[in-house]
């Protein structure tokens, strides 16, 4: 099997994802919503709005992370959080958080994901990774270590060298250099082309038009279905 | 224009006392139930802190002799074992002491304070003062139940005053103690100060080990090193002597004026460290979170050192450790192998596995080896503290997993799997501790052979319960302070909040009670065996459940 390319699971003719009338918010305070949403595979969604417009909260809420304040969001046809194994093995996150062992190198973080996921040639899968991510001069490196912009590449490449069915994004371009933003926009593109459901939350209007196939608009407390143009100019111009 | 060089006098407090006085007159009220609330919890946490002193001390009268340990095993006296263990607390409070400063400054202070083109020594100083004022009432209070404990329980000379005396003599024990890290903090060498109260700890520890081979081989003691050990001042003013704090507060009050002018030289970089590490503490005290307390210490003042650059640039050149290599990825089949091997890549790394492992025997090893450690209470009680050393340190990477959730996620495990593979690490490292353990407690009270492997199986089930009760302490979820607000409008916040601050603990007292039975009641009954089979299986279930039986704790994502 390819780096990155889709794992086939039992759980693929399910719904990927439906959101009923969903509102996020906190402490029982709506931030964003309703949302009636269906992600098929291979959709590539992407969120865009102002800062503090709740993109992130209706993204965490989406997946599982935060308690909708209304409605419900449902993965794989059973799952409202992340507590199954099954959810584990679909569903593949990057929040703005960093998320490390201290101890534990850049490599060796990879190599827990890839044996954690299974992954027929590990080593091979992390190299890979390295590589794509220009990581492979830190491997031995802890993460306190890193720039910032490395410890995102690293959170990156976690998130990517495993299989997935429904692969989430909140501002992956953040810290990353222009070129490195253009790769990982064309290499999204390619997981979803080959099957690969996105959520990606970014404030980029080049990388959403690279990535993304609809969009959502997250102005005023309110979700908005809008085309690509359409949340790139949003983005743009506001 | 031409730049002025010579920096002008700040003081903040200057600026802002007109609005300070109105507030002040606007807050009088509130300000007095603030000080009213904050001197009755003083006075709980007291008579809880003097009873339970008083019965341990009262406990220890009950007459060394009729302890359990075997005759020629129990021969430091308790005092200077006393001395020891004051000593290496004194050790510790500088340790904290110089992690969080003392001299230091907040985030807003260092953004906008140090920014400035002032001189900085009048609200250093000013600052380092406030720091003085807290570590001696910190000190202060920290005697009142212990003297009041040994006097009661007539193991120290004094009195009333007595007591007040020691108490002073403590507090500004602190204070001293404060003055000398905020001096190694002007010469810009914190770090190496905190490398030598390392080392000092560790001298204290050899010490002890020593006099415990000088007397058990008769060859003599180190009784004078534990009476000359400052540690030894409160007890010494307890039993009259007012020139003890006297002393004291006159070389406090001379080393603050001649540090003072000092201050100016410590780096911003210092004090805001000091000061984000402060806050850190700060906050995790205000919300009384030990497990953020704790990580809020380990991270306060952690530099790399020449040794660990050294080795970093090792491991970089041959690229890896010899842990990964003793462990290597190629082994890995399957989540739980990849989640075992990382974890115990992690504890390998971490110092603090092995010396908290370290300090859970030497702990209760140092006890037996004192006139009162063969008391049956204090054997007990140093097992349990101890088991808790150990176990928390066996717990590291569990602990580093619950603090970052998401890192339980990255793997396809559901949560109650990835619970029990954290306690199956833990488990790897408690059970051979525990083996050890109990075969050393086994000599020391001096069992029959034959009943050797009985008491190291109960050993091992005790690590195995300890491991399940140290994963449960480390995802111990977070209080919810809304719901024991409205507990403590009906008077029913108490109970729940023991439950919180004990959550884990109480798995793993379980957990030892069976050894601890097992060497009390030798010859071991059967019946302890299987005792400590069960206790162990029901703390591997509670310690590994992710359900929260609790109506003050959040539910866990």
């Amino acid at each position: 099997m390819p780096v990155g390319s889709v794992k086939t699971m039992d759980t693929m003719n399910r719904e990927l994802l439906r959101a009923t009338g969903l509102v996020a918010g906190y402490g029982g305070q709506d931030v964003c919503g309703p949302l009636d949403l269906l992600l098929e595979p291979g959709q590539a969604l992407g969120i865009v709005g102002f800062n503090a417009a709740g993109k992130s909260t209706l993204l965490r809420t989406l997946v599982g992370y935060q308690e909708p304040v209304a409605g419900e969001s449902v993965i794989l046809g059973s799952f409202t959080d992340d507590s199954s194994f099954i959810y584990r093995k679909a569903v593949s996150v990057v929040f703005d958080e960093d998320a490390f062992f201290p101890s534990l190198s850049v490599e060796e973080h990879l190599q827990l994901i890839a044996g954690g996921h299974g992954m027929p040639e590990p080593q091979a899968a992390v190299e890979h990774e390295l590589a794509f991510f220009e990581l492979e001069a830190a491997r031995t490196e802890y993460p306190h270590r890193l720039s910032s912009g490395q410890r995102r590449r690293l959170l990156l490449a976690a998130a990517l060298l495993r299989p997935c069915s429904l692969l989430v994004l909140d501002e992956p371009e953040q810290r990353l250099d222009p070129v490195m933003r253009v790769a990982l926009a064309a290499r999204l593109r390619s997981l979803a082309t080959a099957g690969t459901a996105l959520l990606v939350v970014t404030h980029d209007p080049v990388f959403l038009a690279t990535v993304a196939d609809s969009v959502l608009l997250v102005s005023g407390g309110q979700v908005i279905p809008a085309s690509v143009a359409q949340g790139a100019a949003a983005i743009a111009h506001g | 224009m031409p730049l002025d060089n010579e920096p002008v006098d700040f003081d903040p407090w200057a600026r802002n006392r007109v609005v300070e006085k109105r507030a002040k007159r606007e807050d009088f009220w509130e300000r007095m139930g603030d000080a009213y609330i904050a001197l009755l919890a003083a006075a709980i946490v007291f008579g809880y802190a003097a009873g339970l002193a008083l019965a341990f001390f009262d406990n220890l009268r009950g007459g060394p002799g009729s302890g359990i340990v075997r005759a020629g095993v129990g021969v430091v006296p308790g005092s200077s074992a006393a001395s020891a263990l004051v000593m290496l607390g004194m050790l510790g409070a500088l340790l904290l002491i110089s992690k969080l400063g003392p001299t230091a400054v907040d985030r807003a202070q260092g953004f906008w304070w140090l920014s400035l083109p002032v001189a900085r020594t009048g609200f250093l100083a000013r600052l380092l003062g406030q720091r003085l004022v807290s570590t001696f009432l910190y000190g202060a209070f920290l005697w009142l139940p212990i003297g009041y404990g040994t006097v009661l329980g007539g193991l120290a000379r004094g009195s009333f005053a007595g007591v007040l005396l020691g108490a002073a003599a403590l507090g500004l024990l602190f204070v001293g103690l404060s003055l000398l890290a905020a001096w190694f903090q002007t010469r810009q060498a914190a770090g190496r100060f905190r490398a030598a109260l390392d080392a000092a700890a560790i001298a204290v520890l050899l010490a002890y080990l020593f006099d415990v081979l000088l007397r058990i081989t008769g060859r003599g003691s180190l009784e004078p090193l534990w009476v000359w050990l400052p540690s030894s001042l409160p007890l010494l003013a307890q039993a009259g002597a007012w020139w003890v704090p006297a002393v004291l507060a006159v070389l406090c009050a001379g080393g603050f004026a001649a540090l003072a002018g000092q201050l100016q030289r410590i780096p911003g970089r210092e004090l805001i460290s000091s000061g984000a590490a402060s806050e850190h503490a700060g906050a995790a005290l205000a919300l009384l979170d030990d497990k953020a307390l704790g990580s809020a210490l380990d991270v306060a003042g952690a530099r790399e050192g020449k040794r660990a650059r050294a080795r970093r640039e090792r491991v970089r050149a041959r690229g890896s450790d010899s842990f990964a290599r003793m462990l290597p990825a190629r082994w890995v089949r399957g989540p739980h192998a990849a989640l075992v091997r990382a974890e115990l890549l992690v504890l390998l790394r971490t110092p603090k596995t092995w010396r908290g492992m370290l300090a859970g025997w030497y702990v209760p090893a140092a006890g037996v080896f004192a006139v009162p450690g063969g008391q049956p209470l204090v054997l007990a009680v140093l097992v349990l503290v101890g088991s808790v050393l150990a176990a928390r340190a066996a717990s590291k990477a569990a602990a580093q997993a619950a603090d970052v959730p998401s890192l339980d996620a990255i793997i396809p495990l559901g949560r109650v799997g990835v619970r029990q593979t954290h306690a199956l690490v833990a488990a790897l490292l408690l059970v051979p501790w525990g083996v050890c353990l109990a075969g050393f407690l086994g000599w020391a009270v001096g069992i029959d052979a034959a009943q050797i492997p009985v008491l190291l199986g109960l050993g091992a089930l005790a690590g195995a319960g300890l491991a399940a009760g140290a994963v449960r302490m480390a995802f111990r979820p977070a209080i919810d302070w809304g719901s024991v607000m409205l507990m403590a409008a009906m008077g029913k916040a108490a109970g729940p909040m023991v439950l919180h601050f004990t959550y884990g603990y109480e798995v793993m007292a379980v957990s030892v009670v069976a050894l601890v039975a097992g060497l009390l009641l030798a010859p071991i009954p059967p019946v302890v065996l299987l005792l400590g089979a069960v206790v162990a299986a029901v703390a591997w279930g509670v310690g590994t459940s992710t359900s929260i039986g609790s109506n003050v704790h959040r539910s866990q994502r």
